[in-house]
């Protein structure tokens, strides 16, 4: 029977070299009018070496080693993707020793070639067809180690091919084969991991694609986490996939994983190395790039960890709040039995686990530092707060104003956010005023440097900001002056004190709506989209602060009420005047209607007390 | 970004770039034409250009020619600062000013130029990194009477005599995103990307896929974004004046997909980035809770009111009641 002589085969590895030489390096530097000349020229070397092994083993086909029956048998392999695969099926066949097995894999390695040149150069339905053929010259061998990555590396490639398609279904059977085939014939070969790894990879894109966001996310962990295994990571990359994804956990409420994500970020950031001190970083470029680099990506990490701290804490307070958003003591009682009971039973085992040998004890420690558990009472919210507070110094040390005005101030916004959501938990109002107070002296001198062209919208979430939180603190003042027997018998100091907060919330709205206004200082006639909301509910507001302001002398008290009804109604016309714009602030619009109609007698019988008291 | 350089091609046929500068210094021209004619001041005009280029977070000056690319990439030098004041400004960044459009697309051909030697050299395709062409532009001019219609400004009385000026400044961004040049076409090895899939052999992509996980809508998530530098420099037009308008160049052939998908893709996140300003919906508040019970003591005493007032009325001491009543609140017995 003919076969390769030693030369002949010489040849034809010389010719495969040459072609895998034209196909990745030569091609590109093709040039724009040409693009694909070497990836032709390597096809037809690739073509040449196919009739070669054909005709060289031509005959063979029927002789084997073992004795097996001359037949290969049928394979149950999914020629597109759709049937279900037996995986057994992959152990029957020829074997990679025997001369017929050899001369499938070869010829199927050949067209897997042809077919990754032929998807190379667009033209897809012959690389389809080719990657097919592979995939039925492999059909008649037994996996093995040898051959196993070929098997995966073709479906990987079909897989990709009918995801450009569209056909989402079909790509994934291709994927999900291969993936099975991986767990299945496990081999600690090198690039047959990362074949694997790759896999996984396009597995995640697929689904991304196809907004099947949970099993893409799984893909991404495991995509991550092979990386770890395979030593096979640039750290500093991977700190920042690890603590992106936490983000996606986050959205999804499962703060256990997000955690370990953002642990296993911060252990592995740390494998990028110190950063170079000031000194080395003037010295030389690279070093300051690096110095930079470094301090930037690992303030991005601390960033997500804000994140983490701050939805932990809203969404506790979601669920403990009652329907005026205040603690409700009954929910707090159910949903600490409920911790209790999860307790004493198994414990949520963790789904999601990085990390080598080496790494598992270091996230394991960063992790025991926060609980991802939602907290119940202050002492449990504090000590995320704090865990949080830390995170905004750290991030701020990088993020500084001068240089960084943006990420600065949302490092405040989200420091001023997380003393909201812990003010919810403390009981005593004073303290809670405090904090609030603490919110307003971090972002007030902010927002008055603040070029007013170049941070136009930033400026405008300031002051709104501003406003509630002075809102916040004045009703809380009520709050504490109604506890009192009778509201008359407030004295001067806290009347100017309440006073002083109604006037800088009113202050506030009032600059927001300003803002809103042409250069002329003209009222817009239609308010955007982006902006409907925010400016009724200030109308709203500016109207009831004004009404809320304490004064002995009528005039003034009849300047105030005259204020509220302009604002009352503005809102009103403005509804009226553009009906869709009710649904944007219902509860105020129907609350403002009934001012409307209430202010006007309280008015005029304040002008009526005033014409008798004259 | 490719196309137009040619001057010999017809208006019709021209890119946005070289409409845009065409019609920048017409419109300058015609200020000035106009100025000279009413005999008044002649407006100041000041054109600068920067260009960029950005490639994996590193930022070139184009225009920098002086250097050995590779020192180039080693000593940047180059900064994007943002301060309180100013916005963002670079530093570090060759200006060039320009008195024509003859002139300014001059400079971006040498900068395009530039851009293509420095990817071959670097054996890395133009198409991985980002350019930027910014024209900063700033007017002075003389304010109008017609600019103060509405001030109470007692100096008008004498405005004829007291030139007023004012400094106009404006910034165009002409942005040439990565992936936007033929991939396909320059043969780049085992890197093709296609709708959706991108088979990256350094898996770098997976920081895309992982980002696009979230809800980007919401801010309660924090994304370490690839391109952070591009929308650093970006950033006070996104965030910044109302008045920015972001257009985004796309083509209807099918040959142009990527770079269409690519363009479209970064401009739905950049309008994520602006700052919205986030009420939320309070409808359970205790402010809200407060305030209908106010409301409710307010009709509370309306009601008493009216009772009081038609027993005066009965009395016949309503001539001695003052604040008029709506008719329909009188009630007509108590």
């Amino acid at each position: 029977m003919a076969s390769f002589s030693s030369n002949e085969w010489k040849a034809v590895c010389a010719k495969f070299t040459n072609a895998q030489q034209l196909s990745d390096v030569e091609s590109r530097t093709d040039p724009e009018n040409d693009p694909f000349r070497s990836k032709y020229k390597a096809r037809e070397l690739l073509t040449e070496i196919y009739c070669s092994l054909k005709n060289f083993e031509a005959g063979d086909g029927e002789e084997h080693d073992d004795g097996e029956t001359s037949e290969p048998e049928p394979t149950e392999e999914p020629l597109d993707g759709e049937k279900p695969v037996d995986l057994d099926a992959f152990s029957r066949g020829w074997s990679s020793d025997s001369r017929a097995g050899l001369r499938a894999a070869r010829l199927a390695a050949v067209e897997y070639y042809l077919g990754v040149n032929h998807v190379d150069t667009e033209e897809l339905s012959a690389g389809q067809e080719h990657l097919m053929n592979c995939m039925k010259h492999l059909g008649k061998c037994r996996v093995s180690s040898e051959n196993v990555s070929l098997f995966i590396h073709v479906r990987n490639q079909l897989g990709i091919l009918w995801a450009g398609r569209d056909e989402t279904e079909k790509s994934q059977g291709f994927l999900e084969t291969a993936e099975s085939i991986y767990q299945r014939y496990m081999k600690e070969v090198h690039l047959f991991e990362l074949a694997y790894t790759h896999t996984l990879y396009y597995l995640a894109q697929v689904y991304q694609y196809f907004g099947e966001n949970e099993r893409a996310a799984n893909y991404c962990y495991s995509t991550l986490q092979r990386q770890l295994q395979l030593n096979q990571f640039n750290p500093m990359e991977w700190a920042l996939n690890a603590a992106t994804l936490s983000q996606y956990y986050i959205t999804k409420g499962q703060y256990m994983e997000g955690r370990h994500c953002l642990a296993a970020a911060t252990v592995i950031s740390g494998l990028a190395g110190e950063v170079p001190s000031e000194a080395a970083a003037q010295e030389s470029e690279a070093e300051r790039d690096r110095r930079e680099q470094l301090k930037q990506k690992r303030s991005e990490i601390a960033r997500c960890w804000i994140k983490y701290c701050l939805n932990l804490l809203r969404d506790a307070k979601k669920l403990l709040e009652d329907n005026i958003g205040e603690l409700d003591t009954d929910r707090q009682d159910e949903l600490r039995r409920a911790r209790r009971r999860e307790e004493e039973e198994e414990g949520r085992k963790q789904a999601l686990l990085f990390g080598s040998e080496d790494t598992f004890d270091s996230i394991a420690s960063v992790e025991e530092k926060v609980s991802y558990l939602f907290p119940l009472d202050f002492t449990e919210a504090r000590a995320i707060f704090l865990v949080g507070q830390n995170y905004v110094n750290q991030a701020k040390e990088h993020f500084q104003m001068d240089g960084f005005v943006t990420d600065h101030i949302e490092i405040l916004q989200d420091h001023s956010a997380l003393f909201r959501a812990l003010a919810f938990f403390e009981e005593d109002v004073e303290r809670r005023c405090k904090m609030h107070k603490r919110r307003v002296d971090m972002l007030e001198p902010i927002c008055n440097d603040l070029n007013s062209q170049y941070y136009l919208l930033i400026r405008r979430q300031l002051m709104f900001e501003l406003a509630e939180t002075y809102n916040e603190m004045m009703d809380l003042k009520l709050t504490l002056a109604n506890r009192q027997e009778d509201s008359q018998s407030l004295d001067n100091h806290t009347i100017k004190k309440f006073n002083h907060l109604c006037s800088a919330s009113a202050k506030y709205f009032q600059m927001f709506l300003d803002s809103l206004c042409s250069p002329e200082g003209k009222i817009p006639e239609h308010l955007e989209e982006d902006v409907l909301r925010p400016a009724l509910v200030a109308r709203f507001r500016v109207a009831r602060l004004h009404s809320k302001l304490i004064s002995s002398s009528p005039p003034v008290q009849l300047d105030n009420l005259n204020k509220a009804l302009e604002n009352y109604k503005y809102v009103v016309q403005y509804c009226e005047a553009h009906p869709e714009a009710a649904a944007a602030a219902e509860t105020e619009l129907e609350l403002s209607k009934e001012m409307v109609g209430l202010l006007p007698l309280k008015i005029n019988r304040l002008k009526a007390r005033m014409a008798t008291n004259n | 970004m490719g196309t137009g350089f040619d001057i010999n091609i017809g208006e019709e046929e021209l890119g946005i770039i070289p409409r845009a500068i065409n019609h920048l210094f017409r419109g300058i021209e015609e200020r000035r034409q106009a100025a000279t004619e009413q005999g008044t001041p002649v407006p100041e005009f000041k054109i600068n250009a920067q260009f960029l280029e950005l490639y994996n977070e590193e930022v070139l000056d184009l225009f920098d020619s002086t250097r050995e690319l590779e020192a180039r990439r080693q000593k940047s030098g180059i900064k994007i600062h943002e301060d309180a004041n100013g916005g963002i400004y670079t530093v570090g960044v060759t200006t060039r000013t320009v008195t024509s459009a003859a002139e300014m697309m001059q400079c971006l051909k040498l900068g395009a130029l530039s851009r293509s030697t420095a990817s071959t050299q670097m054996n890395v395709q133009s198409s991985r990194s980002h350019a930027i062409f910014t024209i900063h532009l700033c007017q002075v001019r003389v304010c109008s009477p017609d600019n103060h219609e509405n001030a109470t400004d007692n100096r008008l009385a004498n405005s004829s005599e007291i030139n007023e000026f004012e400094t106009l400044t404006a910034k165009f961004h002409f942005v040439d995103l990565a992936g936007s040049e033929r991939l396909k076409r320059t043969g780049a090895t085992g890197d093709r990307a296609k709708e959706g899939i991108s088979i990256n052999c350094g898996l770098l992509a997976l920081g895309n896929v992982i980002s696009a996980l979230g809800d980007r809508g919401k801010r309660s998530t924090h994304v370490p974004y690839r391109d952070s530098k591009l929308t650093r420099l970006l950033q006070d037009s996104l965030g910044g004046n109302s008045q920015t308008v972001m257009i985004a160049c796309i083509s209807p052939s099918d040959r142009d997909f990527m770079e269409t998908l690519n363009t479209l893709k970064y401009a739905n996140r950049a309008r994520n980035i602006k700052n919205k300003v986030v009420v939320n919906q309070d409808r359970a508040s205790q402010q809200i809770s407060v305030l209908r019970t106010e409301i409710a003591r307010l009709q509370m005493e309306l009601m008493e009111y009216k009772a009081v007032r038609a027993v005066l009325v009965l009395d016949g001491m309503s001539d001695q009641v003052l604040d008029p009543i709506p008719s329909h609140l009188v009630l007509s017995v108590c």
